[in-house]
């Protein structure tokens, strides 16, 4: 059967279904699949949800141009359509004492626990790349639901052993978190396959909704880490044809989410930059 | 009395080894450009460069052989991408990457900024970031919960690249407060010598405009075009053509052809300090 509907926007729509209205959104610099899901979600079933959205050169609350391409290749955009401008001071205060309730984070490696490296590719002593992560270290500390998401289900995206541990995910029973008055940890992994969430008292990653079409032993066998099983698997419902509508038309009609997949990223920089120089003639 | 000393002046009070951040904000905006090519025509050696977003600047310093270690929460050019010299160099393993969260970065400079030794901080709890920087804990004495110790970092100098300044070192506010604006103020506090470099050296008419005062700077430089190829808003924006089709071709290409860059752009460079 024929799907109307691409992984992307698979995705993003289960993402977006994890935001609940009146929840506070922390959104990073150069994610547009995690921007498309906030945007689709106060689109729909989230429009009292207020934001802090980091521009390429603002740092500003609820802007409300909701094209994430214009966002893009305007940021001036960030700041004439936004409700404030703020300091980065304040929005790390804000942060620090529990006023972000949901960021998205997208690992390079994520363990059985929910851990994440976004740091280093191969041995840390020797490493074939090395990145910085800015705020994930901090984001899995004090956000209230960390929200993760891999754009490739296989092992070496979710992993046994993580080879740099950038942020702690869950702990056993939620001991040192609680001590700490800290969250949780993360709240799910999103893949291209399924929905992974946390078992409370182990705190292992545990199958929690296949995607349409995916099998538990596909899950399985692509995953590095040995995952726990639901007792009864539950299908994610895909997306509605009102969700579908307002992510093509509103949110994200030139598909800036595509970005973030090995298999668009090309063609979706392309309309990127055929945009900026449309933008660039006009001005 | 006047501060202003000439960009070479400024440049030689840093020795080989400081430890030395920069301010700036974006992929490509307020980096003090001009001060860091001063730098490098001095022959200056193993800077221990700190950094918010860390940019343009310290990948030249990189490129440039004059870095011992990077201290940021973030190193690259954020919208156009990896810093070149830094992804080709590191693999060397010839200077330390020394990885801070942006929360953690903001404590130990807060730390400094507030004169005390460290300040209990929540994140980045039980990392391998925290293990690497050697950051030790601390029991709160009220709730009983342990902390992480930021310790105060201790920045030899602080350089930050500024639309006004008067000569007295007294510092015009952005009209438009950027991306992590403040933190060029943080680090400026928090160091022990502070170094301005102004587009333009003029009185700051509206003291409600002020956003560093002169006793919080050291020197002030005379920078006209000193963040290229940054830019400065509203005076001039980034060079992405340089940038893409001659410095990032450059590194790309090699050491040599980076060494070659430098020849050209920094050590004799004309018209472009």
């Amino acid at each position: 059967m024929d799907k109307d509907y691409s992984i992307d926007e698979m995705m993003c729509v289960q993402m977006a279904r994890d935001i609940e209205d009146g929840d506070w959104v922390n959104h990073g610099a150069v994610v547009p699949l995690a921007g498309a899901a906030l945007m689709l979600a106060k689109n729909t079933h989230a429009p009292n949800l207020n934001f802090f959205y980091l521009g390429t050169v603002f740092n500003s609350i609820n802007p409300s141009e909701s094209d994430l391409a214009s966002m893009l290749i305007d940021p001036m955009l960030a700041y004439t359509s936004s409700r404030a401008l703020i300091s980065h001071h304040d929005i790390v205060n804000w942060t620090a004492r529990g006023g972000c309730d949901i960021q998205f984070l997208r690992p390079l490696q994520v363990d059985c626990l929910g851990s994440v490296n976004v740091s280093v590719i191969g041995d840390p002593e020797k490493p074939k790349a090395r990145f910085h992560g800015i705020a994930v270290a901090d984001v899995m500390i004090t956000c209230r639901k960390p929200v993760l998401y891999v754009t490739e289900h296989n092992h070496r995206t979710l992993v046994k052993e993580l080879s740099f541990c950038t942020g702690l995910g869950r702990t056993e029973n939620g001991d040192w978190r609680r001590r700490m008055h800290a969250c949780d940890g993360p709240f799910h992994i999103h893949t291209p396959l399924c929905v992974l969430d946390f078992e409370p008292v182990s705190g292992r990653a545990r199958l929690h909704r296949l995607n349409p079409g995916v099998s538990v032993e596909e899950v399985i066998a692509k995953t590095g880490f040995e995952l726990l099983l639901p007792d009864e698997t539950q299908e994610s419902s895909p997306p509605t044809t009102e969700e579908l509508r307002v992510l093509r038309e509103i949110v994200d009609p030139h598909a800036t989410r595509q970005l973030e997949f090995k298999e668009t990223r090309a063609a979706a920089n392309e309309r990127i930059e055929q945009l900026k120089r449309a933008r660039a003639e006009r001005a | 009395m006047s501060k202003v000393v000439p960009l070479a002046e400024a440049a030689r009070s840093v020795g080989d080894g400081a430890r030395i951040a920069f301010g700036g904000g974006g992929g490509m905006m307020r980096r003090p450009m001009s001060f860091c090519r001063e730098l490098i025509r001095q022959g200056v050696k193993d800077l221990n460069v700190f950094q918010f977003l860390a940019g343009l600047e310290t990948d030249l310093l990189i490129g440039a052989r004059a870095v011992a270690s990077t201290n940021a929460a973030y190193l690259g050019l954020l919208e156009y991408g990896p810093a070149p010299n830094f992804s080709r160099i590191v693999p060397e393993g010839s200077f330390k990457v020394n990885e801070y969260s942006e929360f953690l970065l903001i404590a130990v400079l807060r730390a400094a900024d507030m004169g005390i030794p460290f300040l209990p901080w929540k994140t980045p709890w039980k990392s391998d970031l925290a293990k690497n920087l050697g950051i030790k804990t601390i029991v709160d004495p009220y709730g009983g919960g342990e902390y992480l110790a930021a310790p105060a970092c201790q920045l030899d100098f602080a350089v930050i690249q500024v639309k006004r300044a008067d000569q007295d070192g007294y510092v015009h506010a952005p009209d438009e407060p950027d991306l992590i604006y403040d933190f060029d103020y943080l680090i400026a506090r928090a160091a022990k010598t502070t170094i301005v470099c102004a587009e333009e050296i003029a009185p700051v008419e509206d003291p409600a405009k002020v956003a560093l005062i002169g006793a919080e700077v050291t020197y002030v430089v005379e920078a006209p075009g000193g963040a290229w190829p940054t830019g400065m808003h509203p005076l001039y924006s980034p060079d992405i053509k340089h940038l893409n089709e001659v410095y990032i071709k450059a590194s790309q290409s090699g050491d040599e052809a980076f060494q070659e860059y430098l020849e050209e752009y920094v050590r004799n460079s004309t018209g472009r300090v």
